[in-house]
């Protein structure tokens, strides 16, 4: 395979390593530890994500929410049922009235929402954290995958 | 010998007609430029790398997969892929299987049917007949209900629940399945001789409608989809053995001087990223 030059790599390899396998570290790790994502989420039994398919009108946090730290999340927390609903909208009044929510279903019955309209990702995350009591995955249990610890494995084998 | 020499003579004596009936063909190979010593070794060369390329191929399929820096128990790398595909529908969320095959060029290319444990779609088949043995064979098969002539009447009846994909019929209940085909025909459910669901031979209406997945080798590679993301572990990895033991028993039929390599393995969703596993 021909090396890309940097200034013609497409958006989707952006701060990745060249390396084939490096680049597939960096995405694997990605989904086990996206920043500020690693958390466990035991009084939650439901996270309900509704929004837009198209960015406009303040839908692009809810869609980076998903497309990133809802990822992470899955991953500690492979029980919780989640359950992501993205809305066909064809009008531009139909897309202004569509909402943009994250709805937090607890254990107890009892439910909370947060409005994600024009909203950043992050700040949807920290807010899920506020709401929920998360508790943050210790960082001996979030696996990450290096090159070092391949030669390591290799070297137990 | 004589009409050998009439039959050439008439053959010299033949004067064309016109010009269009009458064609003179070359046969001689069109003169090319001796080959320049750049070109040569140019050519050299990359057969040095293909062969170099293969060479590697074959050395990196034979070492064990868990040799390989992406490899990961398949529990581990389920959690990955279950975590990549949050939130997608579950028809778009499928595992898929990618087995690098590496054969000699001119073996005809592998091929072959999985059947899973746990199909992708689910099948429910009722199996209609008068004679015991083969009502047992159905129900072994993987047929869902099993009936006779009893049961047709309970159908007229209106008291079975008609959820069945595909109904079956051996022959000697054909007659008396026409009182219920104002029932079954309008939901085509209907055995018909024609459709292939009126026979005496239920195995093979069975196997082939219950679902195989078939497979095929192409470019080196065999890749099919084996499961929803959605099944249970235990689930996944049973139909990932099934795989396993169709690839290798259809490797094991195709004849060849040398051995077929069966290489790395990649597991992988539709969103996915892709992971090596023990096949």
């Amino acid at each position: 395979m021909p090396r890309i030059p940097n200034n013609m790599r497409p958006l989707f390899l952006k701060g990745l390593p060249s390396s084939r396998v490096l680049k597939q570290y960096a995405n694997l790790n990605d989904i086990a530890n996206f920043q500020n994502s690693a958390y466990k989420f035991p009084k939650v039994s439901k996270l309900e994500l509704t929004f837009k398919k198209m960015n406009a009108y303040g839908h692009m946090g809810a869609r980076q929410f998903w497309k990133y730290n809802l990822r992470t999340i899955t991953f500690h927390n492979p029980q919780l049922n989640i359950d992501v609903k993205r809305v066909d909208c064809e009008t531009k009044e139909e897309q202004l009235a569509c909402p943009s929510v994250l709805t937090v279903h607890f254990q107890n019955g009892s439910k909370k929402t947060i409005d994600c309209k024009n909203v950043h990702s992050s700040e949807i995350m920290n807010q899920l954290i506020e709401i929920s009591d998360a508790i943050r995955v210790p960082k001996e249990e979030i696996p990450i995958l290096t090159q070092e610890g391949h030669e390591e494995r290799l070297a137990k084998a | 010998m004589s009409l050998i020499k009439s039959l050439t003579c008439k053959a010299i004596n033949f004067t064309p007609q016109s010009s269009i009936t009458f064609r003179s063909f070359s046969i001689t190979s069109i003169q090319q430029a001796p080959k320049t010593k750049k070109e040569q070794d140019a050519k050299k060369l990359s057969e040095k790398r293909i062969a170099r390329k293969d060479a590697q191929r074959k050395a990196l399929a034979k070492k064990p997969a868990s040799s390989s820096p992406l490899f990961m128990e398949i529990p581990q790398a389920l959690r990955y892929l279950r975590a990549a595909e949050v939130g997608r529908p579950l028809n778009e969320a499928v595992l898929n299987i990618r087995t690098t095959v590496l054969s000699e060029r001119g073996v005809a290319p592998l091929s072959g049917a999985v059947r899973f444990p746990k199909p992708l779609k689910e099948t429910r088949i009722c199996v209609l007949s008068n004679d015991e043995l083969k009502r047992k064979e159905a129900l072994e098969l993987g047929a869902v209900t099993v009936g006779d002539s009893k049961f047709i009447d309970e159908i007229q009846n209106g008291n079975v629940d008609l959820n069945f994909d595909k109904i079956i019929a051996t022959t000697d209940i054909e007659t008396s399945l026409r009182k219920v085909a104002r029932i079954l025909g309008p939901r085509g459910l209907m055995p018909n001789a024609k459709k292939g669901t009126v026979t005496n031979d239920i195995k093979e209406v069975i196997s082939e409608s219950l679902g195989t997945q078939p497979f095929r080798q192409k470019n080196s590679c065999v890749a099919l989809t084996v499961a929803k993301c959605n099944f249970t572990d235990e689930d996944i990895v049973k139909n990932i053995m099934a795989t396993s033991k169709a690839v290798r028993d259809s490797v094991a039929s195709i004849k060849s001087k040398k051995p077929i390599l069966v290489g790395e393995t990649v597991l992988s969703t539709t969103h996915g990223p892709g992971i090596v596993i023990n096949f």
